[in-house]
């Protein structure tokens, strides 16, 4: 696929996406679908002159192909968003501090940096600092589960 | 106006205010230092932070993480090529070529005094000028207030990376979003899907910390784990100014802080375009004998002077009007919203305690900064030796526990990491997540104002700006400034083309 067909389907998603704002506003009365229209008008012009741009570009510097890297060297950044799921469900079960001791050694790894060494010295300077400074000094009361 | 604000400089210096001031300064240099870690960044993890202080003591320790993010980004510029922030990339020029010829102490002092003073200067026009120019607030009615919410997203949309277009899109998609919740008007719930966590609205924390934090946090991940920027090994660290270098180069700094405080208060500018300005003025000054490229110290003092000139009047369109100056004033903009505040006269009127202290507070922080970086100059140095593999996880984690310290509510983590997620595709495919921001801060500002002009303009906001016999000067001066913002976004921009300097952070100052 070239990054021109990549950039009208973009704009395909954006459009619908404008559309469905429009809809959803004609049911909010008194005025409450004035600015999500305007964003949604303004976003749809905007969105057609980048289309017309793109087609008219289509043959020079948008020609050339999107180079999609399915491997997990590519795909690590997004490993690492789903990785912040688990270690949240982690967090409500095993409690703040115990899971991210464990995250901060699973995440290191999971980008490749096998050094337990570094990154043990780093938990064990960062841990305790966090709970002295969120739990001490902040009083935010982060999560407990079954440690702490 | 100005012996009024006196007495509150005292209050800057409170042992509290004081404290939350070193804080601000160590984390601003320390973050500013790495490269890939931006000002903005900081200020967004340091909000959640502010929650248990008071808000002048808060918007101190913000403002103090801004002006010394941006100084000490040139640490790294200078020394290693690698710029902390993208205000400093053109300092990695002739502060680099300095280094490599042996002269990285004088280049680190030329820094520290165009950096300081610059501040310093920057931070007392903030207090002079800020006062004044918030009377104008006054004049301001609901279309005012709406076209102004428009003239601060296409200025943001005006500096963007990439495509214009594509920055006013995201500031139209920050406005749709600031529309998302219970509808005050109404009490019809808006664009939630049911979910109950989206009724209160989308909060400012979550989107700033997602946005900037979060999504930073990813791009870090990406690569090589064992990445660093080594280089630094021994170095003396005597950067006490010099006062026959700072005579040679006196012109080259006036110019600088000159640039700088006319760029920090165009809303948007900030000091990555600051930075090529005050270096091109530089060169077109040039004389014989200037070796412009190959470590030319007058480069250095320019560059260094503007980039923090900006940071103190960057701050005066955000305190009066609300359209920050910069991405970092953007962000601090939020902090203000989150602490409860307003832009505008009735801050300068009811809260001057407020305002007058962070101002002062923002000029001894710049004296601070100073002070600090001959201490931790070195430890900085070290700190761009740490591999990105334990960087991006920690941005990660300080991004969970800064939204939860921040909301006590699980669900708002949710919320941060989608926009976490969306910042990350937003920075690939060249959208501005700083235009997503300001048009989620702008949001109720600007839908206030419009359904406002709607009912007294009954439904002809049109005719009733452009009214013949009672004209709306000021609205139509601030749509004449868009389609000036417009025009000047569609033109090239020859900073963007200069140099290419390898690792300028994506986000801006």
């Amino acid at each position: 696929m070239t990054r021109a067909w990549g950039e009208f389907i973009s704009q395909a998603v954006i459009i619908s996406f404008c559309c469905w704002v429009i809809w959803m506003g004609q049911d909010y009365s008194f005025g409450g679908n004035l600015q999500s229209n305007f964003a949604a008008y303004g976003t749809l012009l905007l969105s057609l002159m980048v289309v017309y741009q793109t087609y008219r570009d289509r043959a020079k510097e948008l020609a050339a192909k999107i180079e999609f890297d399915f491997s997990y060297f590519g795909l690590k950044a997004w490993i690492m968003a789903i990785a912040v799921v688990a270690y949240v469900f982690l967090i409500l079960f095993l409690g703040y501090f115990t899971a991210t001791g464990v995250y901060l050694i699973a995440s290191t790894y999971l980008t490749g940096l096998n050094d337990l060494k570094l990154v043990g010295i780093t938990a064990a300077i960062l841990i305790p600092l966090m709970y002295g400074f969120f739990e001490i000094f902040l009083k935010a009361g982060l999560p407990e589960g079954i440690l702490i | 106006m100005f012996e009024d604000s006196l007495q509150y400089a005292l209050l800057a210096v409170s042992w509290q205010n004081f404290g939350a001031m070193l804080l601000g300064v160590t984390i601003g240099l320390v973050i500013g230092a790495i490269p890939g870690l931006s000002p903005p960044m900081a200020i967004a993890l340091m909000i959640p932070v502010s929650f248990g202080m008071p808000p002048a003591t808060a918007l101190i320790m913000l403002v103090s993480v801004y002006a010394a993010g941006i100084y000490g980004g040139s640490f790294s510029a200078i020394l290693l090529r690698t710029p902390g922030t993208s205000a400093s990339a053109a300092s990695a020029i002739e502060g680099y070529e300095m280094v490599k010829r042996g002269k990285a102490i004088e280049a680190i002092r030329i820094s520290t005094f165009a950096s300081v003073v610059g501040g310093l200067i920057s931070g007392f026009v903030l207090l002079l000028m800020a006062p004044p120019l918030a009377e104008i607030s006054l004049l301001f009615g609901p279309a005012e207030y709406f076209v102004t919410a428009l003239l601060g997203l296409t200025a943001i949309a005006a500096v963007a990376t990439g495509s214009m277009m594509k920055g006013m899109m995201s500031g139209l998609l920050g406005l749709y979003l600031s529309t998302v919740g219970i509808d005050i008007n109404s009490g019809i719930p808006r664009f939630t899907g049911d979910i109950v966590a989206l009724e209160g609205g989308i909060g400012i924390l979550p989107a700033i910390i997602g946005l900037f934090a979060f999504a930073q946090g990813m791009e870090l991940c990406e690569g090589d784990p064992r990445a660093n920027i080594a280089g630094v090994k021994k170095l003396s660290w005597n950067i006490w100014p010099k006062f026959s270098e700072i005579y040679i180069l006196r012109w080259s700094l006036v110019r600088g802080w000159f640039t700088g405080l006319v760029m920090g208060v165009i809303p948007a500018a900030g000091g990555s375009i600051a930075q090529w300005i005050a270096y091109n003025w530089e060169i077109q000054s040039a004389k014989p004998g200037d070796k412009f490229g190959e470590g030319e110290p007058k480069g250095l003092a320019a560059t260094e002077a503007s980039n923090n000139g900006v940071t103190g009047t960057s701050l005066v369109p955000m305190f009066v009007l609300g359209i920050p100056g910069g991405i970092s004033a953007a962000v601090i903009l939020g902090a203000l919203s989150i602490h409860g505040f307003q832009p505008g006269e009735r801050l300068f009127r009811l809260n001057p305690e407020v305002v007058y202290t962070i101002m002062w507070g923002f000029i001894i922080a710049n004296l601070l900064m100073g002070f600090l970086a001959i201490i931790l100059a070195r430890m900085m140095a070290y700190l761009t030796l740490f591999p990105k593999g334990v960087i991006g996880p920690l941005i990660l984690i300080f991004s969970v526990v800064g939204t939860y310290a921040g909301t006590n509510n699980i669900a708002e983590i949710w919320i941060m990491m989608v926009f976490g997620v969306v910042g990350y595709g937003m920075i690939k495919y060249n959208y501005s997540p700083a235009g997503v921001l300001l048009g989620i801060i702008l949001g109720p500002i600007a839908e206030t104002g419009l359904r406002d002009l709607m009912t007294v303009s009954n439904e002809a906001p049109i005719s009733f700006v452009f009214n013949t016999e009672e004209p709306r000067w000021i609205s139509i001066t601030i749509i004449v400034l868009i389609v000036i913002a417009i025009y000047y976004a569609m033109k090239p921009k020859p900073w963007e083309e200069e140099i290419e300097v390898e690792g300028a952070s994506r986000i801006d100052d």
